[in-house]
C-alpha cells in the first residue's frame, strides 16, 4: 500500500516538473519577445524624422514646402545634412529619394521614415520678341521669375502682367528687370508706350513626384 | 479513496504553478500597447498630400487647388475627377485614400480596424479632410 503510493507521487512529481518546466520556458519565450518588440528605437526614429522634416521644409533644399530642389538635392552632402539636422551627425544615415540613393553614410539597416515629395527641376525657355504698343505675351504655365531685356533704342514706356503695372519709365525703359509673377495664375505681359526688341527668359518649373527615404542607424 | 487523494493533490499544485505562470506570461503578451509606427507614417503621408495639394495652383479659379473644391457644389463636381486623379498621382501606390470637402468626398470607403492617417488643411471654403491607409 505504502509502496503503490510512493511510486505515483514520483509519477505525477516527474508529470509536474515537466508541466511547470514547459509552462516557465514559454513564459520567458513571450516575455523576451515582448522585451523586443517594446524597443521602438526613439533616437533612431526621432533621428530619422527630423532629417525628413527638414530635408522637406529647410530652406537650403527646397522651392516651397514639400517641394525639393532638384538641383540642391542632388548636390546634398552628408556636411550638409549634419548641419540641416543636427541628431544624424554621428549616426550612419541613407537618403533615397525616389530609386536613388542620394547620400549614404555607413550601411544603415534601422528605422526608415518615408515623406511625399515633389521634386522641381527648372528649364530655362528663352527667347526675343519684337513688341509694340499694345502686344502681349503669355509666359509658360508655372512660372515664378523672368528676365526681361530691353535692348537700347526701346521706347517702351509700360510693362503690365495681367493688367497691373508692374514697370514704367515715361523715357522708355532699357536695361535688364527680373520680373516675379505670381505662381498661381498665368501670367500674360503687355507692353504700351512704344517699341522694343524684348528678350524674354523665363524658368518654369518642372515638378516630378517621388518618395524621400530616410533611414537612420546607430 | 486515499491514493486518489494523494495523487490528485501534486497534480492540482502543479495546475496551480502552471496557471501561474501563464497570468505572468499573458501579461507580457497582452499588456503592452501597440508602438504607433504604422499611423504615424501614415500621419506624415496624409500631411505631405495636404502640403502638396495646398500650395497648388487652381486649375481654373480660385486661390489654390484645395480652396478651388471648397468653392462651391458645382466648383467640387467639376473639380472631382481631377482631384482624385491627383491624389492618386501624389500618393505612393500601396496606399488609398479618402478627401473629404465640405461638398463632398472623393477617394474609397474607409475601412475600420486598420491604422489610418488623417491631415486636415483649412481653407477659405471650409476644412478638407484626406485620409490615407495602406491598400
Amino acid at each position: 500500500m505504502s509502496g503503490r503510493r510512493g511510486q505515483a507521487n514520483l509519477l505525477s512529481l516527474a508529470v509536474a516538473l515537466t508541466a511547470l518546466v514547459s509552462a516557465a520556458t514559454l513564459g520567458l519565450v513571450v516575455a523576451d519577445g515582448a522585451l523586443a518588440g517594446a524597443d521602438r528605437e526613439p533616437g533612431e526614429r526621432r533621428a530619422a524624422g527630423v532629417a525628413a522634416e527638414r530635408l522637406v521644409s529647410a530652406e537650403a533644399t527646397t522651392v516651397r514646402e514639400n517641394v525639393l530642389d532638384g538641383e540642391a538635392i542632388a548636390g546634398l552632402s552628408a556636411a550638409d545634412l549634419d548641419a540641416l539636422a543636427p541628431p544624424v551627425a554621428d549616426r550612419s544615415v541613407r537618403v533615397r529619394l525616389g530609386g536613388e540613393t542620394l547620400l549614404e553614410r555607413g550601411d544603415p539597416t534601422g528605422v526608415t521614415v518615408e515623406r511625399v515629395v515633389l521634386v522641381a527641376e527648372r528649364t530655362t525657355r528663352s527667347r526675343s520678341v519684337a513688341v509694340g504698343d499694345g502686344d502681349t505675351v503669355t509666359l509658360p504655365r508655372r512660372t515664378d521669375r523672368v528676365e526681361l531685356t530691353f535692348a537700347a533704342g526701346s521706347t517702351v514706356e509700360t510693362v503690365r502682367v495681367n493688367g497691373r503695372v508692374l514697370l514704367h519709365d515715361p523715357g522708355g525703359l532699357a536695361g535688364q528687370f527680373v520680373v516675379e509673377p505670381s505662381r498661381y495664375e498665368t501670367a500674360t505681359l503687355s507692353f504700351a508706350g512704344g517699341t522694343a526688341q524684348v528678350g524674354i527668359e523665363s524658368r518654369p518649373l518642372r515638378t516630378e513626384k517621388a518618395t524621400l527615404r530616410v533611414t537612420v542607424d546607430d | 479513496m486515499t491514493d486518489r487523494g494523494q495523487l490528485s493533490l501534486t497534480m492540482v499544485e502543479a495546475g496551480l504553478g502552471v496557471l501561474l505562470l501563464f497570468a505572468a506570461t499573458a501579461t507580457f503578451a497582452l499588456g503592452l500597447p501597440a508602438a504607433g509606427v504604422d499611423a504615424a507614417q501614415l500621419d506624415r503621408y496624409a500631411e505631405d498630400a495636404g502640403t502638396v495639394l495646398s500650395r497648388e495652383p487652381p486649375r481654373h479659379d480660385g486661390l489654390t487647388r484645395l480652396s478651388e473644391v471648397t468653392q462651391s457644389a458645382s466648383a467640387f463636381e467639376r473639380e472631382r475627377a481631377a482631384l482624385a486623379h491627383r491624389v492618386e498621382r501624389i500618393l505612393p501606390e500601396n496606399l488609398m485614400y479618402r478627401v473629404r470637402t465640405p461638398h463632398g468626398a472623393v477617394g474609397f470607403q474607409r475601412p475600420t480596424g486598420v491604422p489610418t492617417g488623417r491631415a486636415t488643411v483649412p481653407t477659405v471654403g471650409g476644412r478638407v479632410t484626406i485620409w490615407v491607409w495602406y491598400a
